[in-house]
């Protein structure tokens, strides 16, 4: 086999680690389908009707901006504009930050209305508590992917770290974008 | 990936933002204002939502054309 041949064989490091990603977002996936499904199983249409639905839009409104934002960070690295990708990277934690701090206000109002002792209260605090876990790690991914590039700038043809946040942090975007209305509209 | 221009993805960026804030508007009006049988237009919204994300922001076609 020639050099070249070999080449096309071996698949490049870039192409294994978007694999690995997305492979691991798939496994993510089954976590979170076991969550929205325990929901119907248990409580099936029924919602508490204390459930702060005009706060859940907002923070839902907030995440799908940082979405935004971490995808110009992305793009802005891709470019080669490492300001560009600073600014929006540091947008996008800003945004994850005030994300928790939504969710921090409706806990203490969920702690009032339906502790975790009762069953809406169970699978509330499970599933909003998974997700914000999931939240906090994407803002340390970031936070890493963004120390590095202060210190190794990423280049057009090297910001796979930058690629791989985003697409978590997407991924967790995307998790909510079912728990939400699973959880504050159905019903 | 191609060298992305400036514009073209600030301007994606953009649309998929707004159409994903339409969709959730949407839901929310669904939900706030009928009673029953929201949960399909539920279901439908929250698919078109995530596949905007999963395919512009996540760029899921890289899966079976990895050359992207």
């Amino acid at each position: 086999m020639t050099t070249t041949a070999l080449a096309h064989a071996i698949p490049s490091r870039l192409r294994i680690n978007r694999l690995g990603l997305w492979l691991f977002i798939i496994s993510e996936c089954f976590l979170f389908a076991a969550l929205l499904s325990s929901r119907y199983f248990i409580l099936g249409l029924y919602r508490a009707p204390e459930l702060n639905q005009p706060l859940g839009l907002a923070i839902t409104t907030i995440l799908l901006l940082s979405s935004l934002t971490a995808y110009s960070a992305e793009m802005s690295a891709a470019a080669g504009n490492q300001a560009g990708f600073r600014r929006y990277l540091l947008a996008t934690l800003g945004l994850g930050v005030l994300f928790l701090v939504g969710v921090g206000v409706e806990w203490s109002e969920a702690f009032h209305f339906f502790p975790p002792q009762t069953a809406f209260g169970t699978l509330f605090f499970s599933m909003t508590g998974v997700h914000a876990f999931h939240v906090v790690s994407g803002l340390l991914v970031l936070l890493l992917v963004y120390v590095h590039g202060r210190r190794h700038p990423y280049s057009a043809t090297s910001y796979w770290p930058v690629e791989g946040g985003a697409k978590y942090w997407h991924f967790v975007d995307v998790a909510w974008v079912f728990i939400y209305p699973t959880l504050y509209l159905v019903g | 990936m191609a060298q992305p221009r400036r514009v073209t993805w600030t301007r994606l960026g953009i649309i998929v933002f707004i159409g994903g804030t339409i969709s959730n508007l949407a839901e929310f009006a669904l939900a706030v204002t009928v009673q029953t049988g929201v949960m399909l237009p539920l279901i439908v919204l929250m698919a078109i939502d995530a596949a905007m994300i999963a395919y512009f922001f996540m760029h899921i076609t890289q899966l079976w054309h990895p050359e992207e």
